[in-house]
């Protein structure tokens, strides 16, 4: 027989604490192994977005037509690069759906992993699969030598497509607390579709009718798009932009928080 | 681990006697080996699961007494008062475990209703402590006014049909649910700290599992949950499942799941282990495997508290059941005597013109009335024949002794007003 010692004093004074409330880089390794795991992700975030640079952003007139400090070209590579992050952000964040169908989430309760800790893992396994996305798009789109602007902002707007799909992990979170089945993926690839019109990825939003134009500019990928495209255009920068990534932001991440308040209150 | 020193000594023999009296008949205690000059070890075990060693060693003219184990302080009660209590000089040195139950402050920091599990003479804490528990859900009362206490080292059964409040019990332990009413305390503590601390973990009924983890990423996630764990490995050796760590936990059957649930609960290294109908869906074999893991996990001083529905199951693996019906514990006991209370016999015969209030006088309130038959469910039949036959006009009687699952079925399709039943000796709490 074992003779096994017995677990430590419960009334004792200082129990182990979890580093960051259970925020753990091996953790997130998981998560992002999941990800990968799900083909349709992986198609809709990586393949997608490089696939649809490749059919609209390689036009000769593009690669000619000049876009502030770059052309045409680079311009819809960094609304495909953006798109790519966005849907791999929301996917990551929505996921929590899945596990809350699965009673995943149940069992979690049942230890000492704080909902935050949780959260954020969830936000950062999400920024992991988006940074790859992104990589994914810039990449295929530099071996194409189409796309064309400064080092610098090659760089910069990499960085910016890829921080500001924060956002939409956020959305993905609320989403994925807000329906309780397997199927919100298909709800989210949808809805961010009608988000990427209404930015202005797919279609420049000066080909709207003014009515659509107005109403786009309510959109939440309407900021940020502008934003990211900002450092290529350098021009016209309006702080409604700001405001309306961070009206969104704040919609976003309120939502999320009451929707996982709800979910682990229910006792 | 208890260590005792008795001011004379003590012989293997007289401790034997004196353990196998106050541990009843179910005890079994057996020399394991050792030297006259270094001590004698006995191993001591009771019932299915519980099992200690106690290690006598003789110190000039006096003993020391070393227990380790699931029993040991109820072998240290049995120690201190019987016999050789008398002689029992003094507790020289006690484990932490041991010593701070009786020295740690009482009354934590923490909201009003988070108990100490008050500490007995011999500084023993309660793994479980329910107090008045009541569970509505909406008009539903799941759980309708349970008292319960379970002793740390104890193996439970929670044994009742489906719907009996088993599962809302289990989550106000968990911390998953609070009750409407009265106190839940786990090991001293509010159930949320008691979880949050790794103290307690559970194997659920049904999901809580990721399909596309591998069985290995499955457990190894489960232990980045837990400031520390038991290694990784050697809780899935445990729980058997080496051979299918690759697997995707989609592909692995109902009791393969369970295996895999049962060794994440494993990784705290809980002091309570929680099972919520363990082996329900598994087929013979699995259930078999699956109990044989748990059994020797309780062999190694774990408090088990499972739920069940299986009286079978409930016998065969617990030290003490306790019966639930409609949301109250309607007994209580070790298998022997909850099977004995419930083991009863019908008797049946016509009688005409029978009427309940008459004869409940004279043969117990256990009496139906359908039509001309009377239905009596008793435990000494012989005696309920004789009146029927001897003080009324009845004929036609016939005795049936009832199987476990009828016994069962007596006992948790009683009336609702009845009060629970008290089995056995007065338990200490």
């Amino acid at each position: 027989m074992r003779a096994t010692a017995l677990p430590p004093d419960p009334a004792g004074p200082t129990p182990p604490q979890l580093p960051l409330g259970g925020l753990r880089p091996r953790l997130v390794r998981l998560e992002v192994r999941r990800l990968v795991r799900n083909r349709r992700t992986l198609i809709f975030t990586m393949v997608v977005p490089a696939m649809f640079f490749l059919i609209f952003g390689l036009d000769s007139r593009y690669a000619l037509g000049r876009d502030g400090a770059g052309n045409v070209s680079a311009s819809i590579l960094i609304s495909m690069a953006l798109y790519g992050a966005v849907l791999a952000t929301t996917s990551g964040g929505a996921m929590v759906s899945v596990e809350r169908a699965a009673g995943w989430s149940r069992q979690l309760r049942i230890t000492p992993l704080r909902p935050a800790a949780y959260v954020a893992t969830k936000m950062a396994s999400s920024m992991v699969l988006g940074a790859v996305s992104v990589a994914v798009v810039y990449l295929v789109a530099a071996a194409t030598r189409t796309p064309s602007m400064p080092a610098w902002v090659w760089a910069v707007t990499a960085g910016a497509v890829w921080a500001g799909s924060l956002l939409f992990a956020a959305f993905g979170l609320f989403i994925g607390y807000l329906f309780p089945s397997e199927n919100v993926m298909q709800v989210i690839g949808f809805v961010l579709m009608l988000f990427s019109f209404g930015g202005g990825l797919f279609i420049p939003l000066s080909q709207f009718s003014p009515g659509l134009r107005t109403l786009a500019r309510f959109t939440p990928l309407y900021g940020l798009n502008q934003l990211v495209h900002y450092p290529l255009t350098q021009s016209g920068f309006s702080w409604e932009w700001v405001a309306n990534l961070i009206v969104w932001l704040a919609v976003f991440t309120a939502g999320a928080i009451l929707r996982l308040r709800r979910d682990t209150g229910r006792v | 681990m208890a260590r005792v020193v008795v001011g004379r000594e003590v012989t293997a023999e007289e401790l034997t006697a004196v353990l196998a009296g106050r541990l009843g008949p179910r005890a079994r205690i057996a020399v394991e080996g050792g030297t006259r000059s270094n001590g004698t070890r006995l191993g001591v075990r009771r019932g299915a699961l519980a099992a200690a060693v106690v290690h006598l060693v003789p110190a000039g003219g006096r003993s020391e007494l070393r227990i380790r184990g699931a029993g040991w302080s109820l072998l240290l009660r049995a120690v201190n008062e019987l016999g050789i209590a008398r002689s029992v000089a003094r507790i020289l040195r006690t484990a932490p475990e041991l010593g701070s139950g009786a020295a740690a402050p009482a009354g934590r920091a923490g909201e009003g209703e988070t108990r100490v599990g008050g500490p007995a003479r011999d500084g023993h804490r309660l793994a479980l402590e329910l107090r008045g528990v009541h569970r509505h859900y909406g008009s539903v009362e799941a759980v309708a006014g349970i008292d319960l206490t379970v002793r740390i080292g104890e193996v439970v059964a929670y044994l009742g049909p489906n719907g009996a409040g088993k599962t809302t019990t289990i989550d106000m332990i968990l911390g998953l649910a609070r009750p409407s009413a009265g106190s839940v305390a786990v090991l001293g503590l509010d159930p949320a700290e008691a979880v949050r601390r790794g103290l307690v973990s559970a194997v659920m009924q049904a999901g809580g599992l990721l399909k596309d983890l591998t069985v290995a990423e499955t457990v190894e996630y489960a232990s980045l949950l837990f400031p520390a764990t038991r290694p990784v490995d050697e809780v899935m050796a445990r729980a058997g499942l080496d051979g299918i760590a690759d697997r995707r936990v989609g592909r692995c059957s109902g009791g393969e799941q369970q295996r895999l649930r049962f060794a994440m609960a494993l990784l705290p290294d809980p002091q309570l282990l929680v099972l919520d109908e363990p082996t329900q869906g598994m087929d013979v074999e699995a259930r078999r495997e699956f109990w044989s893991a748990i059994r020797e996990d309780a062999a190694a001083g774990r408090t088990i508290l499972f739920a069940t529905h299986y009286l079978e199951e409930a016998d065969a693996h617990a030290d003490r059941i306790v019966v639930l019906s409609r949301g109250r514990i309607v007994a209580d006991g070790t298998p022997a005597e909850v099977k004995a209370m419930a083991a009863g016999r019908t008797v049946r015969a016509r009688l005409k013109g029978a009427k309940r209030d008459e004869l409940a006088g004279l043969l117990g309130t256990d009496v139906e009335v359908r039509g001309e038959t009377v239905i009596v469910q008793t435990s000494d039949s012989d005696a309920v024949a004789r009146r029927l036959l001897n003080e009324t006009a009845a004929f036609d009687l016939e005795i049936t002794a009832q199987g476990l699952e009828d016994a069962f079925v007596a006992l948790t399709g009683g009336d609702q007003a009845a009060p629970p039943a008290t089995l056995g000796p007065e338990r200490d709490h």
